[in-house]
């Protein structure tokens, strides 16, 4: 029982970390109808960077994301700028080309600066644990769950309060109609990318204790947060969030109680049961009918 | 106030427009009539920035904007109405209307959401609502509004009419009237003729991308009339 209870406690800080993950995903399909083939490549880069910082400098990574985060919402409005603006109109496999391509050079070049060995970015938190309910967690795991908590709050209340949120559900929703109110669709697009890239910044640098650096990582997280995108229903924050924690859970719960591995299937089988069944994913049952 | 010299456009290498010259005057009401395909549609959206120019001008209260981007022609004070009923759904009604205030200064936006909301009863009580349950009729309503929050000094009107109930249709009339009366200058395309011939001073008749005719009276209506049989037939 306490077994299945702290594995739901972790599923939840690892679903909700994943969630925020997915969060500038969702953003960025919502704004360009363009899903980010690199997204997991460019959280790769983040916590890569961070541990070239720690390596290099020694700084506890606690302060990272000061640095990674802005300079990754730099590296998404060159992205936007240099790459994506340019094909926006053309085909849409386009993108997908452009995106996957970059994800693959991203993990090569990791591979061929870092190895192919396991890193970990500890910060002065990760020896310290908290016990709830008479199990021990990691505080640094517990900061980074505070981090994406906070960020997706502070995300949702900007979606729905601020007259930013509101051009972007405008672009999102009817482009036409956002363009003749005088919305510039490009500069939401770009925001949308830098601000969805900079959460990767924002988050990166505390995951030591949550997500292992391998140079594969990359692709393998770009297919999780859209399993995530997917289930949550492509169209809401709200339902990435409650996407992001659910595929959490039933990973770490499955992992803990399934025999070998077969719990990491776990949200390829929800994936497959959402598709089947609930096309709409999480948003559609969440929207009131009308 | 609007002036178009011998403007062409289209979509890609289609042409659609060809040589359009027309002039708007401050406070006026101008009718642009045509049957289906004719390029009012286009016109609009020329006028607007959404569809590239290829030859000719655009001069709005004299200054050159051909080219210009389209939300510095929204700044500018041209405010567009487009074809179908282009709400954001899934936003209230309050926050559709705030997005139609782009271009004011922050502060300024609730000032004018609480004067729409004074010449719109109705979508004061709709405010919370979710634009896309709203009837037809009061999604074109709150359309016109959204238009009118950027406080335009041009309104390009593309077939507001279409899909309303007779009632509605009244009522978008007498919005359109008001309009008129505190001097907007509108410009509106309506297949509806007897709808813009009510309203307006005087009109175009737009065929196959070229103005067939410029009037304001009798040819005009006859014209409208002939384009009317056109349609039904
Ligand atoms: N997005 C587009 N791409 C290519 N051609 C287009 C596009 N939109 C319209 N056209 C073409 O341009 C011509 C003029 O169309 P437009 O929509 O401007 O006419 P309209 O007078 O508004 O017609 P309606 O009364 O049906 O609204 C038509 O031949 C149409 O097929
Ligand atoms: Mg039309």
């Amino acid at each position: 029982m306490t077994l299945v209870l702290s594995g739901l406690v972790q599923g939840i800080v690892l679903g909700t970390v994943l969630a925020l993950l997915t969060s500038g995903m969702t953003l960025i399909y919502r704004t360009s109808r363009i899903v980010n083939f690199a997204h997991g490549s460019l959280l790769a880069l983040a916590m890569y960077a961070t541990y070239d910082l720690h390596q290099r400098f020694g700084l506890d990574a606690l302060w990272f994301p000061l640095v990674v985060a802005p300079s990754m919402f730099l590296l998404g409005l060159a992205l936007y700028w240099g790459c994506i603006r340019p094909i926006r109109s053309a085909h849409h496999l386009a993108a997908i080309q452009l995106l996957l391509g970059l994800s693959i050079a991203i993990d090569a070049l990791l591979l061929m600066r870092y190895g192919a060995d396991l890193h970990t970015v500890d910060n002065a938190f990760s020896a310290r644990f908290v016990t709830v309910l008479g199990t021990g967690y990691s505080l640094a795991n517990l900061v980074a769950f505070g981090v994406a908590v906070t960020a997706l709050t502070a995300l949702a209340f900007a979606l729905r309060f601020t007259a930013w949120g509101r051009r972007l559900r405008a672009v999102a929703q009817d482009e036409l109609a956002a363009k003749l109110c005088g919305v510039s669709v490009l500069n939401v697009e770009a925001i949308t990318w830098a601000l969805g890239i900079a959460l990767l910044g924002a988050i990166a640098p505390l995951l030591g204790g949550i997500i292992t650096l391998t140079p594969d990582m990359g692709l393998r997280y770009t297919v999780l947060a859209l399993v995530i995108l997917i289930v949550g229903g492509t169209d809401s924050l709200v339902g990435t969030i409650v996407a992001g924690i659910l595929i959490g859970v039933v990973q770490t719960l499955g992992l803990l109680l399934l025999p070998g591995s077969y719990g990491s299937l776990l949200p390829y089988v929800l994936l497959v049961v959402v598709l089947v069944f609930r096309p709409g994913g999480v948003s559609a049952l969440l929207r009131r009918p009308a | 106030m609007l002036e178009l010299r011998a403007l062409g456009a289209g979509y890609g290498k289609v042409p659609v427009l060809f040589d359009v010259s027309l002039r708007v005057e401050r406070g006026e009401a101008v009718a642009l009539l045509g049957s289906n395909n004719a390029g009012k549609t286009t016109l609009l959206r020329a006028i607007s920035g959404l569809v590239r120019t290829t030859s000719g001008a655009i001069l709005l209260d004299g200054a050159d904007i051909t080219g210009f981007a389209y939300e510095r022609i929204v700044r500018l004070g041209v405010a567009h109405i487009p074809e179908g009923r282009h709400v954001f759904p899934e936003m209230t009604v309050e926050d559709n209307l705030l997005v139609g205030a782009t271009r004011l200064a922050g502060g300024d936006r609730r000032r004018r959401l609480r004067e729409i909301f004074e010449q719109f009863p109705l979508l004061e009580q709709l405010r919370r609502r979710a634009a896309g349950s709203l009837s037809g009729g009061q999604q074109q309503t709150m359309v016109i509004a959204r238009a009118l929050m950027s406080r335009p000094a041009l309104l390009l009107a593309d077939e507001p009419s279409v899909g309303l109930s007779p009632v509605a249709i009244d009522a978008l009339f007498d919005v359109f009237a008001a309009l008129r009366r505190d001097g907007t200058t509108i410009v509106l395309a309506e297949q509806n003729a007897a709808f813009s011939l009510d309203l307006c001073d005087r009109g175009y008749v737009l065929q196959r991308g070229r103005i067939t005719l410029a009037d304001d009276g009798a040819q005009l209506r006859s014209a409208a009339g002939a384009l009317h049989e056109a349609y039904l037939a």
